[in-house]
């Protein structure tokens, strides 16, 4: 694969899938600037994986896979303290957010995937996101029943959360 | 609120954008960003494996010419000639098998510490070395006969260059690939809890 091909695939999948990269990155990043260095790791980790991509899964399995995968690395990391932080403040900004794009209840609904453990976040995004278990268990490469027992722990949870707001 | 009702909270943000890309930063930091990673892995192995063959080949080819041998100066070029070969074939086999892990996060998390089990090993391999031209350089000067001033320089210059580079191991390659293990170890920890907690529910 030419790196000219290999650029019209990325920007085909970020063109058709970049919801999936913003809703990992506002699970994971907790203001704008960490936000937008998770993004651009996610970016090019994509850019990266596209020759490795054998049509094997559909393309938001792969993208999720590789976007959960990177935040929870980021986030282990705390690439945020490290050169990550030096590169940003140098560079131009590549996400900005949008202003008219707002609803509490679903601000609500971020807050509280924030809040779960990493495995448990990126479960609960493939859960809303309506991954089966199945493509769950292959995603983050643990057992089927394993996701079974950690979604019904979540649902549990976040009904609980919401029982104390309203 | 029940579950499904934040499931249609969520799919509404599906036809809306949160964040506007600038597409051409994001392409440039991108390019820059794989290259440099890249070329950071190619280049240090590369460089490594270079700087050992031309200088084992000063000593062999001067040695040769002027049929004249030191213990310490053959031992250093073996050494050397060693080392450039071993870099080689860990470069090969971390080459070969970058590749062949499973498609899942685990999979990931196994490939990246695969990676950073060989930085680890690139990094011992480094500080070996040093202690070896450390030994074999402080012995030709005893050979040679330089003075002691000059061997305390060279011995001070050689145990702050061997502590700055075990510092570095253990800073950045060994705390890194505790961090990966911890988090692989806890995705596995934390399923066989979930099968003795399925196991409590059956009983």
């Amino acid at each position: 694969m030419t790196e000219l091909q290999q650029s019209q695939v990325f920007n085909d999948w970020l063109k058709d899938h970049k919801a999936i990269l913003f809703k990992v990155v506002r699970a994971y990043g907790f203001n704008l600037e960490d936000q937008e260095d998770l993004f651009q790791e996610m970016a090019v980790q994509v850019w990266r994986s596209v020759p490795k991509f054998r049509n094997d899964c559909a393309v938001t399995t792969w993208m999720y896979r590789i976007a959960l995968n990177t935040a929870l690395k980021w986030t282990s990391k705390e690439r945020k303290h490290q050169e990550g932080r030096e590169d940003i403040d140098q560079k131009a900004h590549v996400l900005t957010e949008q202003s008219d794009f707002s609803d509490p209840r679903l601000d609500w609904l971020y807050e509280q995937i924030a809040r779960l453990e990493n495995i448990d976040r990126s479960l609960c995004l493939l859960l809303l996101d309506g991954f089966s278990y199945k493509e769950m268990s292959k995603i983050v490469g643990i057992s089927e029943s394993y996701v079974g027992v950690r979604i019904n722990r979540i649902k549990k949870h976040l009904s609980k959360q919401s029982e104390k707001v309203t | 609120m029940e579950f499904e009702e934040m499931k249609k909270i969520w799919d509404a943000q599906n036809g809306q954008a949160m964040y506007a890309i600038d597409e051409s930063a994001l392409h440039n930091r991108v390019i820059k960003k794989k290259n440099k990673a890249r070329r950071t892995a190619d280049l240090t192995e590369k460089i490594f494996i270079g700087a050992n063959i031309i200088a084992a080949t000063m000593i062999l080819v001067p040695s040769l010419l002027k049929d004249k041998y030191s213990i310490s100066g053959s031992l250093m070029m073996v050494i050397m000639y060693l080392t450039a070969g071993f870099i080689l074939y860990i470069r090969n086999k971390r080459l070969k098998v970058q590749d062949n892990f499973d498609d899942s996060m685990v999979g990931d998390l196994d490939n990246a510490i695969a990676t950073s089990d060989y930085q680890i090993k690139f990094s011992k391999t480094s500080r070996f070395y040093l202690l070896s031209v450390v030994l074999l350089t402080l012995a030709s000067l005893v050979e040679s006969g330089a003075a002691w001033w000059v061997i305390l320089l060279v011995t001070i210059f050689f145990t702050v260059t061997y502590l700055a580079s075990r510092w570095e191991h253990r800073t950045f390659y060994v705390s890194q690939n505790k961090d990966i293990r911890a988090m692989r170890d806890k995705i596995i920890s934390m399923e066989s809890e979930a099968s003795e907690d399925e196991l409590d529910q059956q009983i």
